[in-house]
């Protein structure tokens, strides 16, 4: 009859113990090792987000045709608005402010990318501005108050159009209309101003260039939403 | 650097901070049911109104009869133990054939006056103009006194071309502390099928509309100037006004004054606001005093502010995010300036800041999944809270003091199968749940 020896009841001699530890070593503490290698790899990779125009709180699109309003889209008919589209045409201000919470603390911006829907681009060699904005705004914009809450302030020049002050001098980009299709732009570096805090984030303004006539873009608030989405790469410091 | 963040830092505290506008609530904190709820019967019954200075509350239905019934409250707005209601029927109907239907009520907030919109019910999916002589007499508004026993009719108006007759939907709504009233179901346009617009009167001291006499009055836009045009191809809009047949229209309404009880078309005095494109012949407007210039509306998918000083755009359109076409619902809060609104039968609730009538920025959308709202929204005033009707419980959210929803759900539970008739008087600070009990009418 056999007598059976429990493994971890059974001491092993010295040159045995050398043994263990190499075999722990190998087989146990090289995985492990991968695995935080492996961690600390992933740790370090860029990470790449998308924003969508429904995580928005702040966007508006104003203009003279309604002074007072927040939204304007596009004309109907005579005297009539509506949001199923949103018209770009001169005089006209889109605004939109993305927020970038979802980027932890301690990240360098790689890249941002501004994807801009247009649905309809019926005139040849139109171009689109976009700017930083440089004031806060909020509840009640409009064409001539940037807030109403808890008091009317007003934009230095109505359609935050005053270089400088209202909005910034130089454009984020120009983007030049060549038809239907998904302008995407690179708004790397004020997205890095923002996220490091050497300029507050108000978002952008967007206009028509003057003189242009028409460029249609996607509306946020129609049946297709997440049209308007800024996707950002990070990775850590 | 750090000084660049504190400074970024001290910014973005100056700027404007919103609540969280996209939220997803569960109900896990019960309460007892509030003193400020009185349950009363209304099995079957569609809509309830009260009426503060004449201390009753008002139920209709469509077809049944009586068609209109009356309960008094206490001195305190308390629904007494043992009352019974007392009814009347629309004066048309002792002619069995046609059955005028109640399709809406409404009561005045400062005289003891009850507004009913009522509608053959016909062709509830079309808009017809009416056909022959008879029906185009068919005076869609009735006004009541009700302080006495039985109702006084004191008035009634809103016939002739200018009016869909066949209509199942349709609400009145009063505004300005009781200074002007809205009608729906207008045509703008009787040379179309389609052309929808509401009208409003301006009352006077003691709830009747204030008849000028003269021309019936429009918005100028409606019917002046050129042809509706598309922005981006310069051709005439499909929905565009005919502007000879609009004004043709105005021209032939009738123009007599009215005194009680004494029949009336559009009478002079009461203005037309053409919802255009925007309206919907399939769904029921609802119109909201903002000021003498602005009225919001809730169209079917739409929020519109119609303003009658502008004349380059007097009607704006936002798209309500996720809207459902099917029974929308809203109440408006003038001096928050907010708009509250949801969809029978959904599980979402939203609110919306309005500055001089026009929504701003995004609306503020609440999920309350897997509950399901059969109630209009309750705008509690006196508790800044709103209500809503689900199955078995009413739920109760708390508004901040800008007048956005916060992220938290009280519930009652209430033994009514589903909660779908809830009215609030302010003046009584009574919360009026109908349940399922039948209400009790005296023969």
């Amino acid at each position: 009859m056999r007598q059976s020896h429990p493994h971890h009841s059974v001491k092993p001699p010295i040159a045995s113990t050398h043994r263990w530890i190499s075999f722990t070593l190998k087989h146990l503490m090289q995985p492990l090792f991968a695995t935080v290698l492996l961690a600390a790899c992933l740790t370090t990779q860029a990470r790449t987000i998308t924003i969508e125009d429904t995580k928005i709180t702040h966007i508006a699109h104003i203009g003279p045709e309604l002074p007072q309003a927040s939204w304007i889209g596009s004309n109907a008919s005579q005297g009539v608005y509506t949001t199923n589209v949103i018209d770009m045409t001169p005089g006209r201000r889109l605004l939109i402010q993305y927020p970038l919470g979802q980027i932890p603390n301690g990240q360098r911006i790689v890249s941002a990318q501004w994807i801009i829907p247009v649905t309809h681009a019926p005139f040849d060699s139109h171009r689109l501005f976009v700017w930083r904005l440089l004031q806060p705004w909020g509840l009640g914009v409009n064409l001539t108050q940037r807030t109403q809450v808890p008091k009317p302030v007003p934009w230095s020049s109505p359609g935050a159009d005053a270089p400088g002050v209202d909005r910034a001098i130089t454009p984020t980009a120009t983007i030049r209309i060549s038809g239907v299709q998904e302008y995407v732009i690179d708004v790397t570096q004020d997205v890095e101003l923002w996220y490091t805090g050497v300029a507050p984030n108000y978002g952008w303004v967007m206009a028509l260039d003057e003189g242009n006539r028409l460029v249609r873009l996607a509306s946020p608030l129609y049946s297709t939403p997440s049209v308007f989405t800024l996707r950002i790469t990070y990775e850590p410091e | 650097m750090v000084l660049m963040q504190i400074l970024a830092t001290a910014h973005a505290a100056s700027a404007q901070q919103l609540p969280s506008m996209d939220m997803k609530l569960t109900t896990d904190t019960s309460i007892d049911k509030p003193a400020y709820v009185q349950q009363v019967p209304a099995s079957g019954l569609p809509m309830l109104e009260v009426s503060e200075p004449a201390g009753k509350l008002v139920f209709a239905q469509q077809d049944s009869m009586p068609q209109i019934m009356l309960l008094t409250l206490s001195s305190h707005g308390d629904v007494i133990a043992g009352s019974k209601a007392t009814g009347f029927s629309l004066p048309g109907n002792q002619n069995k054939k046609v059955v005028n239907q109640v399709l809406a009520i409404a009561t005045h907030p400062t005289m003891p006056v009850l507004y009913v919109w009522q509608d053959t019910g016909t062709n509830p999916s079309a808009i017809v103009a009416p056909k022959n002589e008879k029906a185009k007499q068919y005076n869609h508004l009735l006004i009541y006194d009700i302080s006495t026993d039985p109702p006084q009719l004191l008035m009634s108006a809103c016939n002739g071309k200018d009016f869909m007759v066949g209509r199942s939907t349709g609400m009145l709504t009063l505004g300005n502390n009781g200074r002007r009233l809205f009608v729906p179901n207008m045509r703008y346009d009787v040379t179309r099928s389609y052309g929808v617009a509401i009208g409003y009167y301006e009352l006077d001291g003691k709830g009747l509309p204030i008849l000028t006499g003269k021309e019936p009055e429009a918005d100028p836009l409606s019917v002046s100037g050129s042809p509706d045009q598309d922005e981006t191809t310069g051709n005439e809009s499909s929905e565009s006004t005919s502007t000879e047949a609009a004004t043709q229209a105005l021209t032939e309404a009738p123009t007599e004054t009215a005194n009680e009880k004494v029949t009336t078309g559009r009478g002079g005095g009461l203005t037309m606001l053409h919802l255009s494109n925007v309206g919907s012949k399939y769904h029921p407007s609802r119109a909201f005093y903002i000021d003498d210039a602005h009225t919001l509306l809730l169209t079917g998918t739409y929020l519109a502010t119609y303003d009658t000083s502008n004349r380059t755009g007097r009607l704006a359109a936002v798209n309500i995010p996720n809207a459902n076409l099917r029974y929308p619902r809203m109440t408006t809060h003038n001096a928050l300036g907010m708009a509250y609104f949801n969809y029978i039968g959904s599980s979402h609730v939203a609110a919306w800041a309005l500055f001089n009538g026009y929504p701003s920025l995004v609306p503020q959308r609440v999920d309350v999944t897997p509950l399901v709202i059969n109630s209009p929204v309750v705008h509690l005033t006196k508790h800044q809270k709103l209500a809503l009707g689900s199955n078995n419980k009413v739920l109760l959210l708390s508004l901040d003091k800008q007048g956005f929803i916060q992220p938290a759900i009280e519930q009652f539970k209430i033994d009514v199968t589903s909660v779908s008739l809830m009215v609030y008087s302010p003046k009584f600070d009574r919360l009026y749940l109908g349940t399922d009990a039948r209400l009790e009418v005296k023969p």
